[in-house]
């Protein structure tokens, strides 16, 4: 595989600077909410001590990405494979938001079809048999005998 | 109640049709999430997590803790015969497995291991039930304030030892921590981090957090390399016997990893792939035939297997006397039981015998039945092994949507799941660790729970928290272990090894 490598260094400072951004905004809510007293903490309490937790986290990712050597790299997968990924996660993306719409048969059906030709190179009849078959089975397991809710969608009419 | 009455009124509860059938349930669906990749123990968990909570607290918890271990038999197999272990804990037995099937032995060699597994889980389960109710006893001592020490000081350790740099396992940690914080607060009912939207007032959903962390970031890792799996040699019933050789040079091996396993899931941390670790390293030291460890040898897959079976069962120990989770497998069950109301800790003995008992003499039970599953079954799970991806993948994607939504019927849960799972696959690719979040965000509702009555039963002097002798023995251990780093010395002389041999994986 010909990975995309990305500096260790580069993606520690990212998320350590995404981390002090997200504690900052946190505390900034907690310190809205009521104190309390020592002897009855209100719900702004733990909360703070939380938020100085993810600081003290997102500074140590900071210092230890400014300590890594430029020479570290993590390999992020490149061209096709990439593609691949996120057609993965585009995939699931459409899936829920038409879970709701078309219900949990005909989303999952479809989701199914299109991944299984994303992941193999199977003719379309043998992924929509495939899908039919996996969603089917999921359905009757799940939704019909263990009983477990999940939206219908348009065959609920 | 005696130990043993306990036991005999444990095999009771047990032998029921639900808690039998849960225990049968748990050890197939254990078993098929080891062997497969792409899941492990923590995922395959928190996908039937909605299922465990239409049952009994007993069966739902005896289901969740056969799927724990029947993930560890089963991690074994692909280890064995393709070289692919299907959990981290799996990754020495692969070493020596692969090396013997290769010599035509994997049939005797998966019987090895699951033999040494049976004993490791049955041994390590007496030690629990021996053990957790003294452990109880003890803990009856505890107050808010020692609770808290254990709660808040075992979760640090969880994050330093857990692998990885400091920021690797304290960021991920603070991140569980402040995510337990979302939705309504429990004393005052203030809404907290929850931008107005109606879902967040129940917070985030524990299914879909890790659901996500651990099944959809794996899935995405598999994904991105979606290389064909070398096909499993089919093996037969009668290839299974092991020779008389073999089982002599496993004897060894099968008590030293149980008792090493038994210790190491009693600790904080990944205790399964740990104590595998472990035991590989003290059978190239100790062994009579540790010069050929590595290139084939029976003890180097007794040993590791028989203790990550130990330390699997053992783990059950701190969450059923104590109600604390040392790891994102037992830290799930103990979500499991909160929603049922039942609130794990020294008291759970008491007020609730048939979980203690139950959840006891079910890891004896569901060992027996792993034993028979794993090796006239053997069969079935080679097959599973032929599963094309592009049939698995989207099976468990759908079945992880499932999951997450059917808990609260919210597709809040549903996009959560995506985001954690993308957020789980960028901070795995940096080697952060995802087990300090997982029980962070269980553990923190716990630790806000026990400063504030500790607080509120002093009248605000702070001094309670290291005034008593427990607490401050807790708080001792607690500061020598992140100041020397003891364990964390040893794992990582451990995890050497396993950075050379596979990426971070599920660890439970």
């Amino acid at each position: 595989m010909s990975g995309a490598p990305v500096r260790k260094r580069t993606g520690y400072l990212a998320i350590g600077g995404i981390g002090v951004l997200l504690a900052a905004a946190y505390l900034g809510m907690a310190l809205q909410m009521p104190f309390g007293r020592l002897s009855q903490p209100g719900a702004a309490v733990f909360p703070l001590i939380v938020g100085g937790l993810l600081v003290v986290g997102s500074l140590a990712t900071i210092w230890e990405g400014w300590k890594t050597g430029p020479a570290e790299r993590v390999e992020f997968p490149a061209g096709a494979d990439r593609a691949r990924l996120l057609g993965v996660v585009g995939l699931l993306l459409g899936y829920f938001v038409a879970l709701p719409w078309l219900g949990q048969l005909l989303s999952s059906t479809l989701f199914c079809i299109l991944l299984m030709r994303l992941l193999s190179s199977l003719a379309w009849p043998r992924v929509a048999l495939y899908s039919i078959l996996i969603t089917g089975t999921l359905y009757a397991v799940f939704i019909h005998l263990l009983g477990v809710p999940m939206p219908r969608g348009v065959l609920a009419g | 109640m005696s130990t043993l009455d306990g036991f005999l009124y444990g095999l009771g509860v047990v032998l029921t049709y639900q808690n039998l059938l849960a225990a049968l349930a748990g050890a197939l669906a254990g078993t098929a999430i080891g062997v497969l990749p792409g899941l492990g123990p923590v995922a395959g968990i928190a996908i039937l997590l909605p299922v465990t909570y239409s049952l009994s607290p007993s069966a739902g918890l005896i289901m969740m803790a056969g799927i724990y271990y029947g993930a560890q038999y089963g991690g074994s197999t692909t280890a064995i015969l393709i070289n692919m272990p299907g959990e981290s804990s799996s990754v020495m037995t692969s070493i020596d497995g692969y090396q013997l099937t290769k010599r035509g032995r994997a049939g005797g060699v998966l019987s090895i291991v699951a033999i040494g597994s049976f004993i490791g889980g049955t041994l390590s389960g007496v030690g629990v039930m021996l053990f957790s109710p003294v452990l109880a006893d003890f803990a009856i001592l505890f107050g808010p304030a020692e609770f808290f020490a254990l709660t808040a000081g075992g979760l640090l350790i969880l994050s330093r030892i857990s692998g990885g740099s400091f920021a690797a396992g304290v960021f991920p940690m603070a991140i569980g921590l402040a995510l337990s914080t979302v939705g309504e607060e429990p004393v005052t009912a203030q809404n907290r981090f929850t931008f107005g939207v109606n879902d967040l007032r129940q917070g985030v959903e524990i299914a879909a957090l890790v659901v996500g962390l651990y099944g959809l970031a794996e899935i995405m890792s598999v994904v991105e390399e979606l290389r064909r799996r070398p096909k499993p040699i089919g093996v037969s019933l009668r290839e299974m016997l092991p020779r008389r050789d073999e089982i002599r040079r496993a004897w060894a091996p099968y008590g030293r990893g149980t008792v090493l396993g038994f210790i190491f899931g009693l600790l904080p941390g990944p205790s399964a792939t740990l104590s595998s670790f472990a035991s590989y390293r003290l059978e190239k030291a100790v062994s009579r035939y540790r010069h050929e460890i590595g290139h084939g040898a029976i003890e180097g897959v007794a040993g590791p297997e028989t203790s990550n079976n130990a330390a699997a069962t053992s783990s059950m120990a701190p969450l059923l006397a104590l109600g604390i989770p040392f790891g994102a497998s037992t830290a799930l069950m103990l979500a499991a039981l909160m929603v049922h109301g039942v609130q794990p800790g020294p008291l759970l003995l008491s007020n609730h015998p048939e979980v203690f008992w139950g959840v006891i003499a079910s890891l004896l039970i569901g060992n027996i039945v792993l034993l028979i599953l794993n090796i006239p079954l053997i069969g079935v799970w080679v097959s599973l092994l032929r599963i094309p991806n592009h049939v698995f993948l989207p099976l468990i994607l759908i079945l992880a949507a499932i999951g997450s939504y059917s808990v609260r019927n919210s597709m809040l849960d549903v996009y959560v799941f995506l985001l954690l799972g993308c957020i789980g696959y960028v901070l795995r690719k940096f080697d952060f660790e995802l087990a300090p979040m997982v029980v962070g965000f269980v553990l923190g509702p716990l630790i806000e729970k026990h400063m504030r009555e500790a607080l509120f039963m002093s009248l605000g002097d702070v001094s309670v928290f290291y005034s008593s002798p427990i607490a401050i023995g807790i708080w001792t251990s607690v500061l020598l272990i992140m100041a020397f780093g003891l364990q964390r010395a040893m794992f990582r002389r451990l995890l050497g090894i396993y950075r050379n041999r596979t990426a971070p994986g599920n660890s439970g």
